[in-house]
């Protein structure tokens, strides 16, 4: 049971149920504190999500080049064959091709195939599969495609006794990759395997008769066939690379001024940022590497700084009621008189940071995956534009104020980082890779600080690299 | 929006929408800034107080059941939040001398004349171990069991330090009634 007095009854009552408005200020800070919790809280889940995403990226790059490209052409590792050799296109093993054309009795030949200064390579389908489709045009005249031609309307009409053919002087102008295109276009209609018992043929996938031409043109043959090495691993290639990424970022304050450095440290927090660049690289077959590369970003984080000062000047009075020398009341008063100031400081807090990365990378391929590692060290400038901060006001006094652009630049000199990065990759093509990492920079020095107070930057994130891999010479 | 049931409005903070949170904010913010007044020094540790409590009324909604007023619910915490902040302080015991007043009775016309921003800033005026205790026993109706485990203190000191408070109040209700400083003369 508990005492109560009149006192508290009447206290009870008026203020129990009291209310009063609260400054408008309070919930703005309010929602701020709020905003950067539920950022603080994102972050670690947008840097998985950028990291699934981008493992996802290349998961889906794999299979749908997978799916859509002949899995042997990559089946012996990445070895590549360099753009500039030039292979003779050979008809496929099945049936053997002739060397010249053949065609059908009553079949007339075309002036073209007889012309001396044209010679041309026919590929013709055996008289056996010939004989294959009965009922069908077999007396047609004998069809001679070149490469430009329509070869799938030759496909689809010319069923009795294709042919195709390449002229030797515009294959050894082609690339491999071109005549590759060329003899799956020029190559022979449809074998066994696509011929239905009806005599009525179907088309094969471009992808398939590519594959089997590829077979073949890689395949051990005659020696006019082996006069340039079809696949080279070359011992080393140039590569270029774009990336972009998203980091996080946080900075640490050292200087003399230790208070001013201690209350921004206070202030920190992670920022998330989103960097690109590119990267010149040369890798070489062993699987070390060099590269040195340009990154650049631009943040920009919200100021609001609110200086409180509580002025509190306590007195103390002293009253005696006296009547003849004699004292009859005394009373000694505490005054306390408190003053707030409040000062409210915002605004934004621009950068835009460069950094020159130098790294040396090793990297280990299995088939299409890579896996690599980088580590080296980076150059970082930062140019700050004015804006808010915390600064000295006096002696013994930190407060908010307005820093002059080159005043916040010297707050941020130029570092030396190190980089560590750690990469998987997928060959999407001959050319090409994609590759997902995710990479930490850490600060070594600070080169020359100018100012009472410096920063340098704790960083990391994910980033997303394509790979040009430059043709090597034969 | 701002017809929203309790339970919506708890749900939807729940689901951390702003728009909830604010409306819940502006519903009883006014209350809870009174409370927060009576327990702070000055207006800016009060707002210090209730941004503090919203926080955490924020965080622990999840573990309101509605099972109560979601008013008293959040009226605990900011009480909660309000004497956190004061065991965190190094909090010396203010010594006023009050041990030597003598106990005046209570002028009850005096206290009926005040409203509440003079009352409140009686409150605001004492000491700071007085004005928690004077806040939780008289206003905010714990015992003083529970008050010696919230500012982690025996009863015997809570029983004393309410008692103090009273005299300290009573003494200053006398001094606002009776015509200031009527018949001394400052030496």
């Amino acid at each position: 049971m508990q005492e109560r007095h009149p006192i508290d009854d009447r206290f009870r009552q008026l203020l129990a149920k009291a209310e009063a408005d609260p400054p408008a200020a309070v919930w703005e800070q309010l929602a701020a504190r709020q905003q950067r919790k539920r950022r603080a809280a994102w972050w670690p889940w947008r840097t998985l999500a950028l990291l699934l995403g981008g493992t996802a990226l290349v998961g889906g790059a794999a299979w749908w080049t997978l799916a859509s490209t002949d899995q042997d052409r990559y089946a012996e590792g990445p070895q590549r064959i360099p753009a500039t050799t030039t292979a003779s296109v050979s008809a496929p093993a099945t049936p053997e091709p002739t060397a010249v054309t053949t065609a059908p009795a009553n079949t007339p030949a075309s002036a073209e195939s007889n012309a001396p200064d044209a010679p041309t390579v026919t590929y013709t389908n055996s008289p056996a599969r010939a004989s294959s489709t009965p009922g069908r045009n077999t007396n047609a005249p004998t069809s001679k495609s070149t490469r430009a031609s329509d070869n799938s309307a030759g496909a689809r009409e010319n069923t009795g006794t294709p042919q195709r053919s390449i002229a030797p002087a515009d294959k050894a102008a082609m690339t491999i990759d071109a005549q590759i295109r060329a003899a799956a276009h020029t190559a022979p209609a449809p074998l066994s395997p696509t011929t239905t018992a009806t005599g009525m043929e179907q088309r094969t996938p471009a992808h398939e008769r590519m594959g089997t031409v590829l077979r073949t043109t890689l395949a051990p043959g005659t020696p006019a066939q082996r006069t340039t090495p079809h696949y080279r691993v070359p011992p080393g290639e140039w590569w270029l690379a774009v990336h972009v990424g998203s980091t996080s970022s946080r900075s640490t304050w050292y200087g003399d001024d230790r208070a001013l450095g201690d209350a921004l440290n206070e202030a920190e927090g992670w920022q998330q940022q989103v960097t690109w660049g590119g990267a010149l690289g040369r890798q070489w077959r062993s699987g070390f590497g060099l590269s040195v590369g340009l990154m650049t970003e631009r943040s920009e984080r919200g100021f609001r700084h609110v200086d409180r000062t509580v002025y509190q000047d306590q007195s103390i009075e002293s009253y005696f009621v006296t009547l003849n020398g004699q004292v009859f009341v005394s009373d000694v008063d505490t005054i306390i008189t408190t003053t707030a100031v409040e000062t409210v400081t915002q605004g934004v807090d621009r950068r835009s940071t460069v950094r020159i990365p130098v790294l040396a990378h090793w990297q280990q391929e299995w088939r299409r995956w890579s896996l690599g590692v980088r580590v080296g060290p980076t150059v970082e400038f930062t140019q700050a534009e004015a804006g808010p901060g915390i600064v000295r006001r006096s002696a013994d006094q930190l407060g908010a104020g307005t820093l002059s652009a080159s005043q916040r630049q010297e707050r941020y000199p130029a570092a030396v980082l190190g980089l560590t990065g750690l990469d998987l990759g997928w060959r999407l093509h001959e050319h090409w890779t994609i590759q997902a990492g995710y990479l930490a920079l850490w600060p070594i020095s600070a080169v020359q600080p100018r100012s009472t107070v410096y920063a340098t930057t704790l960083r990391h994130g994910a980033e997303l690299r394509l790979i040009l891999h430059l043709p090597s010479r034969p | 929006m701002s017809e929203l049931s309790e339970r919506e409005l708890v749900q939807g903070c729940l689901n951390a929408d702003r728009r909830c949170q604010e409306l819940l904010y502006k519903r009883f913010s006014r209350r809870m800034y009174a409370v927060c007044l009576r327990y702070a020094r000055h207006e800016l540790e009060a707002q210090d107080l209730l941004q503090e409590g919203f926080i955490r009324v924020y965080e622990k909604l999840m573990g309101f059941r509605h099972q109560g007023s979601l008013e008293g619910w959040i009226r605990r915490i900011m009480v909660h939040t309000a004497i956190n902040t004061y065991r965190k302080k190094s909090f010396q015991l203010e010594r006023f001398g009050l041990e030597h007043l003598p106990e005046e009775p209570v002028a009850a016309v005096a206290l009926d004349q005040l409203g509440e921003q003079e009352v409140l800033r009686l409150v605001q005026g004492l000491p700071e171990g007085y004005r928690a205790v004077f806040n939780l026993y008289a206003i905010d109706g714990y015992d003083h069991a529970e008050i010696a485990t919230m500012l982690g203190f025996g009863e015997s000191t809570s029983r004393s330090q309410l008692a103090k408070a009273r005299r300290m109040l009573q003494q200053r209700l006398n001094e606002i009634t009776t015509p200031a400083h009527a018949g001394k003369t400052p030496h």
